[in-house]
C-alpha cells in the first residue's frame, strides 16, 4: 500500500485527551473548563484535519485544521480575560499551548517531527503541573495523576506513532493498542499508591540532610538502573 | 534476530529531576513526590527483557486456484508458539512483490498469549504468474515498548495464476503469434523444399536465378525453416541489472523474471521444450523439457528461487564470462537462448555475441530502465544504444520493450521485422 503511515487515530486522540486531563487536574482556575474545552475538542479536529490531509483529502482536512487551529487559539485567547490572578492564567495558557503541541505531532504537523512535538506537548504539561503544584496546594493526588497522565500523554501519542509507523492505520490493531497504554496506566497507578505511602510516612518531617541523603539514594538507584 | 533499543522512556527522567529540583527549591513536598512518579516510569522498561519472538504461520489463499484478474482472499494466521506471553507484536506478511494488495492490509498488531493465534487477511489481484509469498517479518516488543526484536516466520505460499491456453479469456493470438515466432526463430533454413511463383516482395536471395536464365519466369526457392527445438530464458540476475528507472519501481530483474514467465506461457501452444537460467551471484538452471507439468515446475523456479530473487544480492560484481561458458557447455545447438537482460554493461552484449557465435539463435530482450533527466541517466541511456546498436550489427536480434507495455507486444513487434 501506498498511504502515508500516519499515527493511528484511536491513540493520537487518547494523547490529546491524556494531556488536557493532567492540565485539567491540576490548574486552579474555576473558568478553566471552556478553554481546555475548547482546546481539546480543537486539537483533535486538528489531528483529525491533519490526517486527512495526509490522505490527500486536502478539503476536509484543511477546513478541519482550520476550525482545530481556530479552537485553540480560543483557547489560548480566553485566558488573557483572566489576567488579575496571571498564575492561574498561565497555568491554563501552558496546559493549552501543551495540549495543542501534542496535537501537532500526532496530526502529524510535520511527518518525521512526531516525536519532537509530542515531546514539546508533553514537556509543557509536565510544566503545568509542575507549576501549579509550586504555585498553589494542587492537591497531593491531583498533582500525582496530573503527572501520571502527562507521562501517559506522552507514551500514547509515541505508540500511535510508532503503530502508525509500522503497521498504519488500515491494519487492525486493537489489541496492541490498547494493552500498551493500559500498562503505562497500571504502573503510573501503583506509582501513585507508592508516592502516596511515602507521604503518609511523614517525610515532611524529614530534616534536611536526611532528605538529601535519601534523594542522593534515590538517584543514584535510578543511574544503576539506567546503566 | 536482531534486538534494539527503542529510547521512547529516555525523556521520562526529565520528568522526576524536574519534580525534585522544583519540589526542593521551593520547599514544596507534594512536588518532590511527582518525582516517584517520575523514578517508577524511569524503572519500569528496565523491568522488562527483551522478548524472544517465535510465531508459526499459517497462510491460505482463496481461491487457491484464480484465474488472471481475481481476487484473491490472503488469510494469514500466526500462532505465538514461544512460552511468553508478548503484549505487543507486529506482523508484516510478505506479499510477492510483484503482486499488489488490492484491499485491506497485510499488517496486523496484537498482544498474544502462548499458544494463543491472531488472524488477518487481506486481498491481492492475481496476474499471470507463479508467485512465492516471503515470509513474515515480526516485530516483538515488551510491554513498555523499550525494547523490539525484529525476526521473521515462513510459511511456504505459492500462487499459481496460469492461464489455461484456450479457454482463457486473457489469452490472445498475440499470444500465439509470439510463441510461433520465439519457436520458430532456428535459423534461416537450409532444407529444400520447394519452388513457387514469384511475388513481388519475395528477397532477391530467393529468386531462382537459374530458372530464369533458362525459362525467363521468376520463381522463387522456399526452404522449410529450421526450428528450434527448445527455447531457454536467460535472466540477467547480476546485481547491475537491480536497477530501476526510480527508487521504489521495479527493477530490471523483476521485470525480466515476469517477461520470461509471460512468454513462456505464450510458448504453451507450440512444440518447444522450455528451460530457464538465471545468471548472477546465484545461479540456477532447469533444463529444457516439454509438456504443461514442465512448464508449470519452470515458472515455480522463476517465481520462487532465490536466484531470481527480487531483492539484490550482497555480492558486488558477478564474473559473467565464466557462467556464459558454463550455460553454453551445457546448450545443443538447436537451442534458442532468450537473453533477458538491461543491457546495463559490455559484458552482457559480449554475452549474447558468444552464444551466437556457438551457432544459437539470439533473441535478446530488454527492458528499458533508463531514465531521462540527469546526466548520469543520459549517459546510461546512450550507453544502452549503443549496445542494441552493437548487438543488431552481430546479428542477434533485439526487443528494446518498454516495461509499461505487455512484452508480448515488444517480442510481437520486434518479430513483424525478423519475419522472413
Amino acid at each position: 500500500m501506498t498511504r502515508p503511515r500516519v499515527p493511528r487515530r484511536g491513540l493520537a486522540a487518547a494523547s490529546i485527551l491524556a494531556g488536557a486531563l493532567a492540565v485539567h487536574l491540576v490548574a486552579a482556575a474555576p473558568w478553566r473548563t471552556v478553554p481546555l474545552g475548547l482546546a481539546t475538542l480543537g486539537g483533535l479536529a486538528l489531528a483529525f484535519g491533519l490526517g486527512r490531509w495526509h490522505r490527500d483529502q486536502r478539503t476536509i482536512g484543511g477546513l478541519a485544521a482550520l476550525v482545530g487551529a481556530l479552537a485553540l487559539a480560543g483557547g489560548l485567547a480566553l485566558p488573557l480575560a483572566h489576567l488579575a490572578v496571571p498564575g492561574r492564567a498561565a497555568e491554563v495558557v501552558l496546559g493549552v499551548a501543551g495540549v495543542a503541541c501534542l496535537a501537532l505531532g500526532v496530526g502529524p504537523a510535520h511527518r518525521g517531527w512526531e516525536r519532537e512535538f509530542l515531546a514539546a506537548g508533553a514537556g509543557l504539561v509536565l510544566l503545568t503541573v509542575v507549576l501549579s503544584g509550586v504555585l498553589h496546594d494542587a492537591g497531593r493526588t491531583a498533582l500525582l495523576l496530573g503527572a501520571v497522565a502527562c507521562v501517559l500523554a506522552w507514551d500514547v501519542g509515541e505508540q500511535a506513532v510508532n503503530l502508525g509507523e509500522q503497521v498504519g492505520n488500515e491494519a487492525s490493531a486493537r489489541r496492541a493498542a490498547v494493552v500498551h497504554p493500559a500498562a503505562t496506566l497500571g504502573v503510573g497507578l501503583v506509582a501513585v499508591a507508592l508516592a502516596r505511602g511515602v507521604a503518609s510516612l511523614g517525610v515532611s518531617g524529614l530534616s534536611l540532610p536526611v532528605l538529601l541523603a535519601l534523594l542522593a539514594g534515590g538517584l543514584l538507584t535510578a543511574f544503576a538502573l539506567s546503566h | 534476530m536482531s534486538a534494539r533499543h527503542t529510547h521512547r522512556w529516555r525523556g521520562v527522567v526529565a520528568v522526576t529531576l524536574v519534580a525534585v529540583a522544583a519540589g526542593v527549591l521551593a520547599a514544596r513536598p507534594d512536588v518532590l513526590l511527582v518525582g516517584v512518579v517520575g523514578a517508577a516510569y524511569a524503572a519500569y522498561p528496565h523491568l522488562w527483557s527483551a522478548p524472544t519472538p517465535a510465531f508459526d504461520v499459517e497462510r491460505t489463499l482463496s481461491p487457491a486456484d484464480p484465474a488472471p484478474g481475481e481476487t484473491v482472499e490472503v488469510t494469514v494466521t500466526v500462532t505465538n508458539a514461544s512460552g511468553d506471553h508478548h503484549p505487543d507484536v507486529r506482523f508484516v506478511d510478505g506479499v510477492p512483490p510483484m503482486l499488489s494488495v488490492s484491499s485491506g492490509s497485510p499488517r496486523h498488531a496484537s498482544a498474544l498469549r502462548p499458544g494463543e493465534s491472531a488472524t488477518f487477511s487481506y486481498a491481492v489481484t492475481a496476474e499471470r504468474g507463479t508467485y512465492g509469498f516471503e515470509p513474515v517479518t515480526v516485530v516483538a516488543r515488551d510491554v513498555s515498548g523499550a525494547r523490539e526484536v525484529e525476526g521473521e516466520a515462513s510459511a511456504e505460499t505459492t500462487l499459481s495464476v496460469v492461464a489455461d491456453a484456450a479457454e482463457s479469456p486473457s489469452w490472445s493470438p498475440t499470444d500465439e503469434r509470439v510463441g510461433r515466432s520465439l519457436a520458430d526463430r532456428g535459423g534461416d533454413g537450409i532444407e529444400f523444399h520447394s519452388v513457387r511463383d514469384y511475388r513481388p516482395d519475395d528477397p532477391l536471395s530467393r529468386v531462382d536465378w537459374r530458372r530464369y536464365a533458362r525459362s525467363r519466369t521468376l520463381s522463387t526457392v522456399e526452404y522449410r525453416p529450421e526450428r528450434a527445438s527448445s527455447v531457454v530464458f536467460c535472466v540477467d540476475a547480476r546485481p547491475c541489472a537491480y536497477r530501476a528507472r526510480e527508487p521504489g519501481e521495479q527493477h530490471a530483474v523483476a521485470h525480466a523474471v515476469a517477461a520470461a514467465d509471460r512468454l513462456l506461457a505464450s510458448l504453451a501452444g507450440t512444440p518447444a521444450a522450455v528451460g530457464a537460467a538465471a545468471l548472477g551471484a546465484e545461479t540456477a538452471r532447469i533444463e529444457p523439457g516439454r509438456g504443461r507439468a514442465h512448464a508449470t515446475r519452470v515458472r515455480r523456479l522463476l517465481a520462487t528461487d532465490g536466484a531470481f530473487s527480487a531483492y539484490p544480492p550482497a555480492a558486488s560484481s558477478v564474473d559473467l564470462e565464466a557462467r556464459v561458458r558454463r550455460l553454453r557447455a551445457g546448450l545443443n545447438g538447436e537451442t534458442h537462448v532468450v537473453w533477458l537482460t538491461p543491457l546495463a554493461d559490455r559484458d552482457a552484449v559480449e554475452a549474447a555475441l558468444a552464444l551466437r557465435r556457438d551457432g544459437h539463435a539470439v533473441t535478446v530482450v530488454s527492458p528499458d530502465v533508463t531514465a531521462s533527466g540527469s546526466r548520469g541517466a543520459r549517459l546510461a541511456a546512450a550507453r544502452r544504444d549503443e549496445h542494441v546498436r552493437t548487438l543488431r550489427e552481430g546479428d542477434v536480434p533485439v526487443v528494446d520493450w518498454n516495461p509499461d507495455e505487455p512484452v508480448e507486444r515488444a517480442v510481437a513487434r520486434a518479430s513483424g521485422r525478423w519475419a522472413r
